[in-house]
Formats: structure tokens, sequence, C-alpha cells
């Protein structure tokens, strides 16, 4: 980077989350955000934001992805090389508990950030293909509604799905 | 417990899941069950997501399998992941197994029997036979049925085309064209105002923009050599174009032939003697904007009577292509000059072709 970029004052914006911790983040992480961009190129973006669906665990995670996506991408790297260091950082970043995974994804999808929305749907599909009736209810807190003779049809209408 | 995720997320993860899980999943709830089996709009939503897959008609035995197009990125050589799709008719009783539209193919069953058949979810439909509207006496001679389908998305239905081609001693080569519409289980229909063109390698339908596209040869003249045309006919109006092809040098090679690589129209040569060089349509319809790809130099080793043709072309430039050598079809791929050969075992195939997972039902009309 040169010297003349380290001179200007860099933007930064106040994040909120719902607990109440407030993050500082550079403008460059923030407007991967898509909900913050918008403000901000509207002219609307007040240096304190609150952001109420979010907590505090999960809002570090997403600040913690948005800062290496932004680093990676105007480094002076080669596509390739930033490519390739994405992958292994969005593979890394995926390890998490499930339940952060969800979490995660709830609010890539209530920030608006792409590519954090798609990495954890891709991640959660795979993780869940595999799994039994019983644990897509439970990780997904959906009611049986099929009576026992409704459900027996179906599995039996499909039984080739469970082989 | 994780706390309720919204209803348009949970969709949204799905749409991401195989097939076979989705099926599976149909009974997790009445909702699933509906969403899975009935919504249209998940269906395509889940078609979007949905990876890409080969095909391959095995040879002799006739049995279908598949694979991800994805095995094919890696740099092994080996690809490990072939598996035996059930097909509606036994492996020994299909003719040909022809490109498919929204992971639906036409397969011909032999003595004649068309399906339509989703190997995703193992879904099936017979479609009434289609008649001949002419007698075969002598100084006719049948050139056969192909099939195509597609969508039409006009009518949000899935059309099948049945082409006849016939060579009248006297008036030349003839071509008669039906169709039959998926949504309301028709009758064939003749289609109107298509000419009698000699339609190349009508297996393959060059689905395009809503559209069929082919290589022909007007069935009257006798030039040499002969005028090639490209051709076209769009799915829902069943309205016929041509456009005259330039005298590039696949086509002063005889055999011009017309793939699909990213959603642009490509031509290339079926026989090399020197090289194989594929050509690009950047803009559709205008054959001004028509630039080689690339070519591939004649190999030192190559059995005569061998032909290439394109696949797929993967996101980091590398080119997948069928090898036909005396009927049998191998898989390779091409990048930076190099020719790589795959590994799919020791099966021998009759056909290869690219297709899409869907949950797509071939009965429509329920």
């Amino acid at each position: 980077m040169s010297s003349s970029t380290e001179l200007t004052e860099k933007k930064v914006f106040l994040l909120k989350s719902l607990d109440g911790v407030i993050f500082e983040v550079e403008e460059s992480v923030a407007v991967q955000l898509e909900v913050i961009r918008e403000l901000i190129e509207g002219d609307c973006a007040r240096p304190f934001i609150s952001l109420y669906n979010v907590t505090s665990e999960i809002l570090a995670l997403v600040i913690e992805y948005c800062k290496h996506h932004a680093e990676t991408c105007s480094g002076g790297t080669s596509a390739t090389i930033a490519d390739e260091d994405l992958k292994t950082f969005d593979n890394e970043f995926m390890n998490v508990d499930e339940n952060i995974l969800l979490e995660l994804c709830s609010a890539a999808d209530y920030l608006d950030i792409k590519s954090l929305f798609e990495l954890t749907c891709r991640t959660l599909a795979s993780l869940i293909k595999d799994r039994t009736i019983i644990e897509v209810r439970k990780m997904f807190n959906v009611e049986n509604d099929f009576s026992v003779v409704e459900e027996k049809a179906v599995r039996k209408e499909f039984a080739w799905a469970f082989k | 417990m994780a706390a309720k995720l919204p209803c348009d997320i949970i969709i949204e993860i799905l749409s991401r899941l195989p097939v076979r899980s989705l099926i599976r999943f149909k009974c997790v709830s009445k909702s699933f069950h509906y969403l899975i089996s009935k919504d249209p709009n998940f269906k395509k939503k889940h078609m979007n997501q949905s990876a890409k897959s080969v095909l391959y008609l095995e040879s002799p035995g006739n049995r279908v399998l598949s694979n991800s197009l994805s095995s094919f990125s890696n740099d092994e050589e080996r690809i490990q992941d072939l598996k035996i799709l059930v097909t509606p008719v036994k492996g020994s009783e299909i003719w040909t197994i022809y490109d498919s539209c929204d992971g639906l193919f036409c397969i011909e069953e032999r003595g004649r029997g068309v399906f339509v058949w989703n190997p995703s979810t193992k879904e099936s439909k017979k479609l009434p036979d289609c008649p001949i509207d002419i007698k075969i006496v002598p100084g006719i001679h049948s050139r056969g049925f192909t099939y195509a389908i597609a969508y039409d998305s006009i009518s949000d239905d899935y059309k099948v085309f049945s082409i006849f081609l016939f060579l009248d001693i006297g008036k030349g080569l003839r071509t008669k064209l039906k169709s039959y519409s998926l949504k309301s289980d028709s009758l064939w229909r003749k289609v109107e105002n298509f000419p009698s063109v000699d339609l190349w390698n009508r297996e393959k339908s060059n689905l395009l923009n809503g559209a069929f596209h082919w290589i022909a040869i007007h069935g009257k003249d006798n030039k040499e050599p002969p005028p090639f045309l490209l051709v076209s006919l769009e799915i829902g109006t069943e309205t016929y174009r041509e456009l005259s092809l330039p005298w590039i040098s696949c086509c002063t090679q005889r055999f011009p032939q017309l793939c699909v690589l990213k959603g642009k129209l490509c031509l290339y040569n079926l026989f090399f003697s020197k090289s194989f060089d594929l050509w690009v349509i950047e803009e559709y319809g205008v054959m001004e904007s028509l630039t080689k790809m690339f070519t591939i130099p004649f190999y030192e080793d190559q059995p005569q009577s061998t032909y290439f043709t394109p696949m797929y072309l993967f996101e980091d430039g590398k080119i997948m292509l069928k090898v036909i050598t005396g009927g049998r079809v191998q898989v390779v791929t091409y990048k930076d000059g190099i020719l790589a050969s795959t590994n799919l075992g020791n099966s021998s195939y009759q056909k290869a072709r690219i297709w899409t997972e869907t949950l797509i039902s071939p009965h429509l009309n329920n």
C-alpha cells in the first residue's frame, strides 16, 4: 500500500449489536453489509448504526468475515491466489457449531451479505443432506403434522430415497 | 434447540439440496411435502442452484450411468463417483437417449416407444405413439425419427418434438416435425411451415434462447460444396428461421457442427485432418461476430475416424469434449494446449450428455 493512502483519513463506522456491544469498522468492511452500503450511498449513514437482530457474538464473526474478504480483495495478490486464500478462509470459517451457523445465515440475510449468505446456506445444505427426518424437524423446529398413517404412506411411496 | 429460522431462509437452504435428500424430506411435514412436490417456484429455484452432471449410455448392455460434472474439474484422472440410474424401461430396451431440458430426458425404447424421464425423481411418462402421415412406398426411404424436448416459456409447458426425415426419390429429402405438449397431454400436432431441409446431427437439439438450432442443407439442392444453413425452431411459436453460414474453415471441410457453450452457439468441424477448430458466435444471430476460440492440433497416435464434440466449458477455461472413435465415447478435457484423458472405469459408452438434477415432473398436468 502506498504512503499516500495511509495518510488519508479512514472513515469508520460504529456498529451496535442487539446486546449493546459497539464495534468499530472501517468503511471497506462496512460496505460489505449491503444494508449499510445503501445507507452510505444514500448519504443517510450516521457514524453510529444499531443492528437490532444480531448478537455481539455473531456480529464479531460477521466483521471478521467481511474484514478478511475486504483485505484479500484489495491486496496486491493475483486473482487466483486471492481466490484460493478466500476458499481456505471460508472453509475454516464454516467450521463452527451448527447453531452458530444458523445464526450466521440469519444475520447474513438480515445484513444482506450475499457471499456469506450463499456460503452458510451451502454449508447447512451439505450438513443436512444425509440427516434423518427427525433430525431435520428438530433443526428447523418444524412440527410433524402428518398422522402416523399418512407419514407411513409417504415413506412407502418414496422408499428408494431412504435406502 | 435452535431458534426458528424464517421460512424464506429454510427455503433457500432446501433449494441447495440434492434431489434425493429432498424426496426424503417430503416426510418432514405437510408444508415440506407441498413445497417439494408441488410448488413450481421452489422447483425453479432449486433447478437454478442445482449442479450439473454427465449421463452415459453404456454399450453393450445399455445401462445408464451418471456422475457429477465437478468430478472433471479435479486433476485426478480417475473419475470415482459413477452411479447407475434406474430407467423406466430395462436397459437393454433403451434405443437411445436424447438431449435433456431442465432434468427431463427423452428416451426411446426399441420398437419406438418414447418416454419423458426424470432420472433424479425416477418419474417417467410414456408418450402416445407419433404417427407417420406418409405411406412408405417404393421410392420413399425413411431415415427415422429423432426427438427433442424443450421448455416453452409462453405456455409454461414442456414440449416434445418428433423429427421425421425421409428421402423421396425425385423430390429429395423431406422433413416432418410434430410437437406434443406435456401439460395438456395432447396428441402430436403438425409443425406448420417447416421446410424440406436435411437436418444434421438431429440427436443434438442445441437449445438456446427458447429455440432449437441445427446445421442443415437444403434438401433439393445438389450443389458441391453444399450450401450450409444455420436453422432454428422457436419452441413457443414454432417459427422456423434460417441464416447462412460464412465460409470459415470448419464449413469448408464439409462437416460443420453446432454446439452450445456458456450460452453461446459454437461451430466446429466434425472430422479433423490437421486440427480441430472451435468458433464462437459471440452475438446471437450475428454471423459477423464469429470468432475462433481455439484450435487443437492433430496428435500423432490419433486413430482414423476420430471425432470431437465439445460438451462443457468450465469457469477456468477448461473444456470438456467427447471423443468418439468407432462409436465408442471417451471424455477428455483440454486446457492450455494439454489434452487430458479421463478414466471412466471398465465400461464403454455410446452416449454422454450433460444434464441437471431437478424436481420437474413429467406429469405436468397433475
